[in-house]
């Protein structure tokens, strides 16, 4: 067997083991709490909109600029960690790059919040 | 000189736009004032140019933009004279003309000297790039004369018109590209010259393909049959000084262009085409003659005989004679002239009547004595009667056609009694008689501007029907250049009687 | 490492994207004093001109610095490779690059005075208009620059997710939302398309920067040509997309009609400037040994394009659908110069400069007769105007002349240029195509000439266009006509730009 599939046995012991851990933890679970169901308790979700009725539904317009706004921090982080990673090799070069990456950043948030986005009256 | 022969109408016509928009009645004088300086520059080199000398005369070059080896390029020869010259006469005299014209004269001024400056830079270049710029760029003001100041149907005739050449010039924009590649192939750098594209060496079949390209362009324009469906309405629809520089001076692009560059540039592929150009010369010819004699509208009549006076000047070109190519450049100056003067006579009673259909009239020699004696003149000229132009024209053409395309010349010889009959049978219909109708009791004779209109034209049609030599020893040299091209690239040989030298021995003094 | 030479900033050359920064950090200032301290609309409309000439000055200092590299010597190799190539080799500084940027600002800074009055319309909202034009300015300069296929794609993203937002920036009009749905619909598709071309030719050729990947495919090495050659045709695809070549031109003629008739113009010359740019890059310097392959893919849209933009455009009573479609066959018309190669760079260019500067000129005088924060402009409205607006009528008739590509307009050099490079290269039917297409499309803009030359005019007035739109009008008609006569200059300047 090559060396190129051995290294796939290492993928297939970690995904076995985590599916084995899943189960057992569930199982134990089962095992010993106590079973007590209510209707609230069987829904998919117990917090936030009832899934009940017509799927058009209307939503406050002011959640999708808050969802975008967090969106984009969120990402930020994915391009932060990275940097963080080489920092030191990377030099000042990278500081200032980072940044003035953040800066951007912060230029859309003063923006949004100047727009008077943030304010919830 | 050339160049400024080119600008000076440019320039005019800037100036005419320049003028205050609330002094609207300066632009026709200021204009009209203006056509005379190129009247002048061409008038002092009609007389400074040396006959007997075949190659290019006064001529400019300055490169243009050197990498696509395009230059400014001009120079006049014995082909081109003659239509720089009834360019620059005609412009004044449709001017003068057009004195009816009340909406948006200005404009209409400086699109006729527009038409002027493009039609002569026309004639001058010898770049292909330029001839091709002014040879679209006179499409422009004739589109707009005629769709703005033309009759009923003006919109769709002016659409007509610019479609028609247009797409005839896409071919020759073609050509003129792979001519530019051919000779970037075979020297090194691209060239738009036409005396040094003369010497490219192109194969049968490449000269034949680009020769096509330059025929079809330049037989929209002519019009040849059975492409001339354009005319007609063309020139219905525009307003006098639109009909007279279009018959005038504008189709001559097509049967100057033929001349100048088909022969030139393709001798071989000219040679065995000779059979189709002479072809459809002689059908446009009696074709032409035919339908002007069944015309119920005067000018259209006028219009369907200029197709057939056209057939002469392509089947003088295919003749492949000196005569015959004599015939073709005088009868190019010819029937700018005589056809000039139809359009301007029938604008005259145009604008008395407000109808051109012949049986409207009847009798007006009793009313208008002076239009009619003009008119017959004219149709004298016209038809070709001996001692006017129109006789030296057409019968160079048929001698020279004779002794290499005989069959053709002899059906062609038709056109000319045909002629004869339309004209006459028109001005029977319209002039003789006793004038029955009571709206044609009251018109009046022409006045004194429409005469001086007319007095120039006249005097020329005598002058070249008398003393055509004056013509015909500037063009003589730059034919037998000419022919000489076409026999020295090809295995054609041009027959016996087919040089000038046999034509005038045999013919004494005209 | 050392401390000191860790805190040391490398020294990279910020003058290969000065351009790039003064837009991108003036749209961010434009922002942000319009929210602290709402000035004028027209103070923020001078400051946004005085950004575009600001990237345009430093345009000028890279012209002037690429002149100097192409003089460098042997010995000055490093420095050339290291000014020439800054940031890893992921930007270019060559004259292909500045021209596009040449061509970028010059049809920014026509767009803003043309449409100006959309501005004005805007609002509170101009500023916001404004900063996503230069944005999108920046991007589509980025897709010029770029040597790097992710930089391209980011080029690209930037500048046509602007221009989504422009689309639909009147958003209270429903015709500008579905001109935005639309637009960013299709648009995102085409991305999609071009990125997973980027990821072919990445599988085929191991490498995203263009330079590579040309060093790569010229020694041969490369083992799946088949991936390869599908990566470069879906490039092609998605770049189609962006210059609306057909068959991916459907979105063109919509987005026209819809978006607000101020920024159209902008939107269009953009989207063409960019795409064509990053075409250009793509195909001449990674692929330029295997143009037998891509030549007659690209002669096919180009075909195609010019005849149908130039048939479909004919039975448009609109003029900003009949100017969409005759976008389309203008994308057809400048594809033809790009079958030519790299020898025909300069030509490429050249028609690409003209044509934007008519194409944002056209537009700008739709805005004026039929309103610059409307959609739609039937010719009915068009009627007569030589009598009611006859600066509009004239200036009109001149672009579109010059759109027609009649002599003694820039149009007719433009088009020559390519014919002759097309004929050059072999492609002998495609300029036979050409020509017939532009016979074609005479009609429609005669069409338009016809109506406002020839007919009686309709009742509606024109409002008198304000300074800033004559002046952009009348600059465009001028460049037409002078390019027209005196095309030398910019010709030789076009042809300096080949990419390195």
């Amino acid at each position: 067997m090559s060396q190129y599939f051995q290294e796939y046995i290492t993928v297939g012991a970690f995904a076995a083991v985590g599916v084995l851990l899943v189960l057992a933890i569930l199982g134990v679970a089962s095992v010993i709490r106590p079973s007590n169901p209510t209707p609230a308790k069987k829904l998919t979700y117990e917090c936030g909109v009832d899934p009940v009725g017509s799927g058009w539904s209307q939503t406050y317009v002011r959640y999708y600029i808050f969802g975008l706004l967090f969106v984009i921090f969120d990402v930020e982080a994915v391009f932060i960690f990275p940097w963080a990673i080489h920092a030191e090799a990377l030099g000042i070069g990278g500081v200032i790059a980072i940044v003035l990456f953040m800066l951007t950043l912060v230029e859309g948030l003063v923006y949004a919040i100047k727009k008077g986005v943030l304010a919830w009256e | 000189m050339l160049t400024a022969l080119i600008l000076v109408p440019a320039v005019a016509a800037v100036v005419v736009m320049l003028l205050p928009s609330d002094r609207k009645e300066l632009a026709l004088p200021v204009g009209f004032a203006l056509s005379f300086v190129p009247l002048a520059i061409a008038g002092y080199l009609f007389f400074e140019f040396e006959t007997g000398v075949a190659g290019y005369q006064f001529t400019q070059k300055a490169v243009w933009y050197e990498p696509w080896g395009i230059s400014w390029n001009l120079g006049v020869d014995g082909i081109s004279l003659g239509l720089v010259a009834l360019s620059v006469i005609l412009i004044p005299i449709a001017l003068a003309a057009s004195t009816t014209i009340t909406d948006r004269t200005k404009e209409f001024v400086v699109f006729t000297l527009l038409l002027e400056a493009g039609l002569i830079g026309s004639f001058l270049a010898l770049d292909l790039f330029l001839f091709f710029v002014f040879f679209e760029a006179v499409l422009v003001p004739m589109y707009f004369i005629i769709g703005i100041w033309g009759s009923e149907r003006r919109i769709y005739a002016a659409m007509k018109f610019f479609i028609f050449t247009a797409f005839g010039s896409a071919f020759l924009l073609a050509s003129i590209v792979a001519l530019s590649v051919f000779h970037n192939r075979q020297f090194g750098s691209p060239s738009f010259d036409l005396l040094e594209l003369m010497s490219l060496d192109l194969t049968l079949d490449q000269s034949r393909w680009l020769f096509a390209g330059f025929g079809i362009a330049f037989a929209i324009k002519v019009p040849v049959f059975p492409l001339h469906t354009w005319l007609p309405d063309a020139h219905v629809q525009a307003p006098t000084a639109g009909s007279v520089l279009l018959a005038g001076v504008m189709l001559k692009l097509g049967t100057y262009g033929l001349l100048r560059f088909n022969l030139n540039l393709f001798p071989q592929a000219a040679v065995d085409a000779v059979p189709i150009i002479a072809g459809l010369a002689v059908i446009g010819i009696i074709y032409g003659a035919v339908v002007a004699i069944v015309q119920p509208d005067l000018k259209k009549l006028v219009a369907y005989s200029s197709v057939s006076h056209l057939g002469f000047i392509v089947l003088g070109t295919a003749a492949l004679t000196s005569a015959g190519f004599q015939g073709a450049v005088i009868q190019n100056v010819n029937h700018g002239l005589t056809t000039g003067a139809l359009f301007l006579l029938v604008g005259m009673i145009y604008e008395r009547r407000h109808t051109k259909k012949i049986e409207d009239f009847g009798g007006l020699a009793k009313v208008m004595p002076i239009f009619a004696g003009l008119f017959l003149f004219t149709a004298f000229a016209s038809i070709g009667l001996p001692g006017l132009n129109g006789f030296v024209g057409e019968f160079l053409v048929l001698i020279g056609s004779f002794p290499s395309i005989p069959v053709f010349a002899t059906i062609a010889a038709f056109g000319v009694i045909l002629a004869a009959i339309y004209l006459l049978w028109a001005y029977e219909r319209v002039f003789t008689g006793i004038p029955d109708k009571p709206e044609n009791q009251k018109l009046t004779d022409l006045n004194a501007r429409e005469i001086g209109l007319m007095v120039p034209l006249v005097v020329l049609m005598l002058v070249l029907g008398l003393y055509p030599k004056i013509l015909l020893d500037r063009t003589a040299a730059s034919t037998e250049a000419l022919l000489d091209r076409v026999e020295q690239a090809t295995t054609y040989e041009v027959p016996e009687q087919g040089r000038l030298a046999d034509v005038f021995a045999g013919e004494g003094d005209e | 490492m050392t401390f000191a030479q860790v805190l040391t900033p490398p020294s990279v050359g910020w003058i290969a994207i000065a351009p790039e920064i003064v837009l991108g950090v003036g749209a961010a200032l434009i922002l942000l004093f319009d929210v602290q301290y709402k000035p004028k609309r027209t103070h923020l409309g001078l400051a946004t001109a005085a950004i575009v000439a600001t990237a345009f000055a430093f345009a000028i200092v890279q012209y002037d610095r690429v002149q100097t590299l192409s003089q460098a010597t042997a010995d000055q190799a490093a420095d050339f490779v290291a000014t020439a190539f800054p940031f890893d080799a992921m930007i270019v500084l060559d004259a292909n690059a500045v021209f596009g940027r040449f061509a970028m600002l010059l049809v920014t800074g026509l767009g803003l005075a043309a449409g100006w009055r959309l501005f004005e319309r805007l609002g509170a909202r101009a500023a916001e208009g404004l900063a996503l034009m230069l944005l999108s300015a920046t991007g589509f300069m980025f897709m010029a620059s770029s040597t790097h296929l992710m930089m391209v794609f980011l080029g690209l993203e930037v500048g046509s997710i602007a221009l989504y937002v422009l689309a639909g920036i009147t958003r209270e009009r429903t015709e500008s939302d579905e001109a935005a749905i639309k637009y960013f619909l299709l648009g995102s598709v085409a991305s999609a398309v071009f990125i997973y071309g980027v990821a072919l030719t990445y599988a085929g050729s191991g490498s995203m920067n263009l330079l590579e990947i040309q060093g790569v495919l010229a020694r041969n090495i490369f083992t799946r040509p088949a991936v390869l050659l599908i990566g470069i045709a879906l490039m092609v695809v998605g770049m189609g997309f962006k210059v609306s070549a057909a068959p991916f031109h459907s979105w063109a003629p919509d987005v026209y009609q819809g978006a607000p008739g101020g920024i159209v113009g902008y939107m269009a010359a953009a989207a063409k400037i960019g795409g064509f740019a990053a075409l250009i890059r793509i195909l001449f310097t990674a692929f330029p040994d295997f143009i037998s392959t891509w030549g007659p893919l690209v002669a096919g849209i180009a075909a195609l394009s010019m005849l149908l933009g130039s048939t479909v455009a004919l039975v448009q009573d609109d003029i900003r659908r009949m100017l969409g479609y005759s976008g389309v066959a203008h994308a057809g018309f400048i594809l033809t110069g790009v079958v030519a190669g790299g020898a025909g760079t300069g030509e490429v260019w050249f028609y690409l400069g003209v044509y934007t500067v008519q194409l944002v000129g056209a537009f700008g005088v739709v805005a004026a007769v039929t309103g610059a924060a409307t959609s739609g402009a039937g010719i009915d409205a068009f009627r007569g105007l030589s009598k009611r607006a006859p600066f509009l009528a004239a200036t009109f008739t001149v672009l579109l002349l010059g759109m027609a590509g009649l002599p003694l307009t820039s149009g007719f050099v433009a088009k020559f240029g390519v014919f002759t490079e097309a004929w050059q290269a072999g492609y002998e039917w495609l300029v036979i195509v050409a020509v017939l297409a532009s016979v074609i499309a005479f009609f429609f803009y005669l069409r338009v000439i016809v109506a406002m030359y020839m007919e009686e005019p309709v009742d509606e007035a024109v409002a008198p266009p304000g300074i800033s739109v004559r002046a952009s009008l009348a600059l465009a008609s001028l460049i037409t006509i002078v390019i027209g006569i005196v095309p030398g200059p910019l010709l030789s300047l076009a042809g300096e730009a080949s990419p390195l």
